[in-house]
């Protein structure tokens, strides 16, 4: 059962680490802390139902598509809102969030009601090996959080757009010395965690059921990462990802499922309390 | 300038007579409801407004006040005043204990750390269901009732009562507010605001206002989330709900934080409006979400900011 556990516990990590990491990345290279970032999650997800679901489009096209509908949602948003906010202050890009935030969730109880969906996946068999039994759906998701870790670690890590993403957030006055084109890189970052959301939310909608406050829950999730692993740190955020993702399902497997939700609130409250800059974080610069 | 004496006295008038004009109870529910809200707004608007710092926990102090309150009426009887007052404090003590690792943290993660206690305020209303009942939440909270010696006890029930005694807590609320805010302590609130390393070069110890400034909020939203519980008698975790949050952002955002006449508009503006509005819940918070959005865009400092510029040109071309 240990290895069922873990195997779950990673399945989850995965998806939280999609989420966290472009919230992360985001923070780092715009400075602004994304409230609508779980709404976009939301939005990959009723996507993915409206059309697999409503239309019977298969599912595996409606994968790009709900990743296309919310980067276009996403960029709208961009750049109706937050671009211009950009030069002024902080809070008010905040509750500019807040208010997309507010849309785009009220706007998905409106078109699709309130009660939790159920999409069929194609891949609802399942397969064990060892003594782990997953579904083929758990395990498309799970090999795709892998991979897509791995490939925006090589990304961020060894091309040049990645480098220049990297340098955005530790330093705008030096990326301006070098000629790095600073607002492009904003538009990159912001549609790169965007899509990773929406992926996110396309890959679980089978998993899990979808309702409209979903953004929210996993939103109490992802500050729980990024206050564990420290505001504006990518490499924490990964790792904050699996320790609660494990964690949870550890929890829920030996404990009680009721508890699980617990362990965020723990983490938030010991990390606020003992250790605000993160537990892997460099301090975060004051003032 | 030396009229201005005037215009509170006819606001004051104005609204103490306003109940014998005969309106409905409907309508005095809806002032009852702008007066509570309009204090749980100030709580917001000295900390945005006046320290500079976005404090997503309002809501929650307003529901840690609501929950102090209801319990301590319902479990031991406690007298409306006594529970009122200790709601205050109690929440007041409890800003201070979380104030402190929180006020540690950069504007950012301060912004986080505050909706985190929120969320964790719900997820503790809704679990430790041996105290709070949990989603079932707290029936029957009595009304505010007034036992002072030698007279006969006041128990304030009508539409009417309630309106005359949220009337005097805003106009107390309001007059001390002000008093804090043109006081030294408010000095350096705004001192803090306007440039927080400045501030601390000229020898302001921002940590310690910043910190009194998040007491004295949680103070204010507390004391209306007690007065809250007491006039609707019912509270339950929905108190904790991002609703009252956002209500109360586009309530000193549209209003104008920092001014405190701005955000009383505000209180009228946004609690009125969803009765003009009366559609479905969703589609009112999609309203409030572009309502938002355009104010922080087009009106960055909100209607009281826009107000006292045209006061200050005026002033400027008298002179």
């Amino acid at each position: 059962m240990f290895f069922q556990h873990l195997a779950n516990g990673l399945l989850i990590s995965g998806i939280y680490s999609l989420v966290a990491v472009g919230f992360t990345l985001i923070f780092g290279v715009l400075e602004v802390i994304n409230f609508a970032h779980g709404e976009f999650y939301m939005l990959g997800a009723f996507i993915v139902f409206f059309f697999a679901g409503q239309i019977g489009l298969s599912y595996y096209w409606s994968i790009p598509l709900s990743i296309l509908v919310s980067l276009i949602v996403g960029i709208l948003a961009e750049r109706t809102s937050i671009r211009p906010l950009l030069e002024k202050s902080f809070e008010s890009m905040v509750i500019c969030t807040f208010a997309v935030s507010m849309i785009l969730m009220n706007g998905a109880l409106l078109t699709w009601g309130a009660e939790p969906r159920i999409i069929q996946s194609p891949l609802s068999a399942s397969v064990s090996f060892f003594e782990i039994a997953f579904t083929y759906q758990r395990l498309l998701v799970l090999i795709m959080a892998i991979a897509i870790s791995l490939a925006l670690h090589f990304f961020l890590q060894r091309t040049k757009t990645g480098k220049a993403i990297r340098a955005t957030a530790q330093n705008k006055e030096a990326c301006l010395a070098v000629g790095i084109d600073i607002a492009r890189i904003s538009r990159l970052t912001f549609s790169l965690g965007i899509g990773l959301c929406g992926l996110a939310g396309a890959l679980v909608a089978p998993v899990y059921s979808v309702f409209p406050t979903m953004g929210q829950t996993a939103m109490f999730k992802v500050f729980a990462i990024v206050i564990l692993g420290g505001l504006g740190n990518m490499k924490g955020a990964l790792l904050a990802s699996l320790i609660l993702g494990l964690g949870e399902s550890l929890i829920a497997g030996y404990v009680s499922a009721t508890l699980k939700d617990g362990l965020a609130f723990l983490i938030m409250l010991s990390i606020l309390l003992l250790r605000p800059a993160g537990l892997f974080g460099r301090a975060v610069r004051t003032l | 300038m030396k009229f201005k004496f005037l215009y509170y006295a006819f606001a004051l008038v104005f609204f103490a007579v306003l109940p014998l004009l005969g309106l409905s109870s409907y309508s005095l529910h809806i002032l009852i409801m702008i007066g509570i809200f309009l204090i749980l707004s100030q709580s917001l608007n000295l900390m945005m407004g006046y320290v500079g710092l976005l404090s997503l926990g309002t809501s929650a102090f307003f529901g840690v006040g609501a929950y102090v309150s209801a319990l301590l009426a319902l479990n031991f009887k406690t007298p409306f005043l006594a529970c009122f007052l200790a709601a205050g404090l109690s929440s007041a003590l409890l800003a201070a204990c979380v104030g402190i690792p929180f006020l540690r943290l950069s504007r950012h993660s301060f912004v986080v750390g505050t909706l985190a206690f929120l969320l964790i305020c719900d997820l503790v209303s809704r679990n430790w269901t041996a105290v709070t009942r949990g989603p079932m939440g707290l029936p029957g909270i009595p009304s505010p009732r007034f036992n002072i010696p030698g007279l006969p006890p006041i128990t304030i029930t009508s539409k009417v009562d309630h309106y005359y005694f949220i009337f005097i807590l805003v106009c107390l609320v309001l007059l001390l507010f002000i008093k804090l805010i043109n006081s030294r302590l408010g000095r350096a609130f705004r001192a803090i605001r306007d440039d927080e390393v400045l501030a601390k070069s000229m020898g302001v110890n921002t940590f310690k206002y910043k910190w009194l400034a998040f007491i004295i909020s949680s103070f204010i939203a507390a004391i209306a989330g007690s007065y809250f519980a007491h006039y609707i008698m019912f509270v339950d975790p929905l108190i904790f709900d991002l609703y009252y949050l956002e209500y109360i952002l586009i309530t000193v955002i549209v209003g104008g934080a920092g001014t405190v006449w701005g955000v009383v508009a505000g209180a009228f503006i946004f609690t009125t409006l969803p009765e003009f509005l009366r559609l479905a819940g969703g589609l009112r918070l999609v309203i409030y979400g572009f309502i938002l959005l355009l104010s922080i865009h087009l009106i960055p400092e909100g209607i009281g900011g826009i107000i006292n510029r045209g006061l200050k040109k005026r002033r400027l071309v008298e002179a």
